[in-house]
């Protein structure tokens, strides 16, 4: 007559190659949850066989798959996986990381990333928008900054849709720029743009010049 | 169907994550295990019964068991495990391999292999004993 642990181990071994089915399955996969000794025999099992993987041959999925899985996770995993991606593409538009990882530690650490600010054009130059939390001061970082003439100023500005640009204020065309948000109140579906004005700020208190760069503010 | 039980083991996986030890298994060897449970059940189920169930499984020569020992030769465990595979007796080997590698329950074994099921039990059961005294345990 076998013992408990022998009785156990074969439990496991059939667990791990797969011949344990149906009630005899769940009920051990019941039993590693709160067993921590079984956990371990079943992990040597697994350990044991796991050599016999080495002969499959690798198929990569589809994209679809992927993207069909990303949309049956729970919501914040999926806004999670979106913030890896604005990152690894932001990081992948230019952000040179030995200039701008210094600019982030030296940064109020209330800031945090938004919204970046491209060109219509294919040139490199981007900014990148950062609130503080109250959405009360905003931060505009550039990338690839590029020199204006000094008889222009660079404006931003936020635009509700269907209403008239409010200024935010002017940006330094080569070096982070904060600005307190005392005239309008940020909020989702805004556009954000920088446009050329002569220097000193637009004189007609809107915006006169192009619009050089802009984006929209989808998540706040 | 392949993409459907890709789908729900990565499912699984995320909802299982909290329960991962990385003191017990590699991330390989608990993500292969949670796939092979989906790809079980998914054979068990009516969509794998509709299947041409018998086609896949006369597709794989379970009798030449030369590739999977070669690949298996290119890790120490592997080179360690398939060396205790070739002392078994080819009914025990078979029996094993069309177990782990098609999925196969033990009465599937028996008729694929046109034997008693009492027998293959006994079969799986003594080489399961036999490779976890020569690899140990």
């Amino acid at each position: 007559m076998k013992n408990r642990g022998e009785y156990d181990s074969a439990l496991a071994a059939e667990y791990a190659l797969g011949t344990l089915r149906g009630p005899a399955r769940f009920k051990l996969e019941q039993r590693i949850r709160h067993e921590p000794e079984l956990a371990v025999l079943v992990a040597r099992w697994q350990r044991l066989l796991a050599p016999l993987d080495h002969a499959l041959i690798p198929i990569t999925p589809p994209e679809r798959v992927w993207k069909k899985i990303q949309l049956s996770l729970p919501p914040l995993a999926r806004q999670r996986r979106w913030r890896w991606d604005y990152l690894a593409w932001a990081l992948a538009a230019g952000l040179a990381a030995v200039v701008l990882v210094p600019r982030f530690i030296e940064q109020t650490p209330e800031f945090t990333p938004a919204l970046v600010l491209s060109s219509g054009q294919t040139g490199s130059e981007q900014w990148i928008l950062s609130l503080d939390k109250a959405v009360k001061h905003l931060q505009l970082t550039p990338i690839n900054p590029q020199q204006i003439a000094a008889t222009n100023s660079l404006q931003l500005w936020a635009i509700p849709a269907g209403e008239k640009p409010v200024s935010l204020g002017l940006v330094a065309a080569k070096d982070v720029t904060r600005l307190t948000l005392d005239q309008i109140q940020l909020a989702r579906g805004m556009t954000i743009a920088i446009s050329l004005e002569p220097a000193g700020c637009s004189p007609t208190g809107h915006p006169t010049g192009p619009v050089m760069y802009a984006g929209q503010l989808v998540s706040l | 169907m392949a993409e459907e039980v890709l789908h729900e083991s990565f499912i699984s996986v995320w909802n299982r994550a909290a329960s991962y030890d990385p003191q017990l298994s590699s991330p390989l060897t608990w993500l292969t295990h949670i796939v092979r449970n989906r790809a079980i059940d998914w054979l068990r189920s009516a969509g794998g019964k509709a299947a041409e169930r018998e086609d896949e499984f006369v597709d794989v020569e379970v009798g030449s068991f030369a590739e999977p020992v070669e690949a298996l030769q290119r890790s120490q465990e592997g080179q360690k495990l398939s060396a205790c595979l070739e002392h078994l007796p080819i009914d025990q080997r078979q029996s094993i391999v069309l177990a782990y590698y098609q999925g196969m329950s033990h009465g599937e074994v028996s008729v694929y292999l046109q034997q008693p099921l009492g027998t293959v039990k006994s079969w799986i059961r003594r080489a399961l004993d036999h490779l976890k005294d020569c690899v140990g345990l």
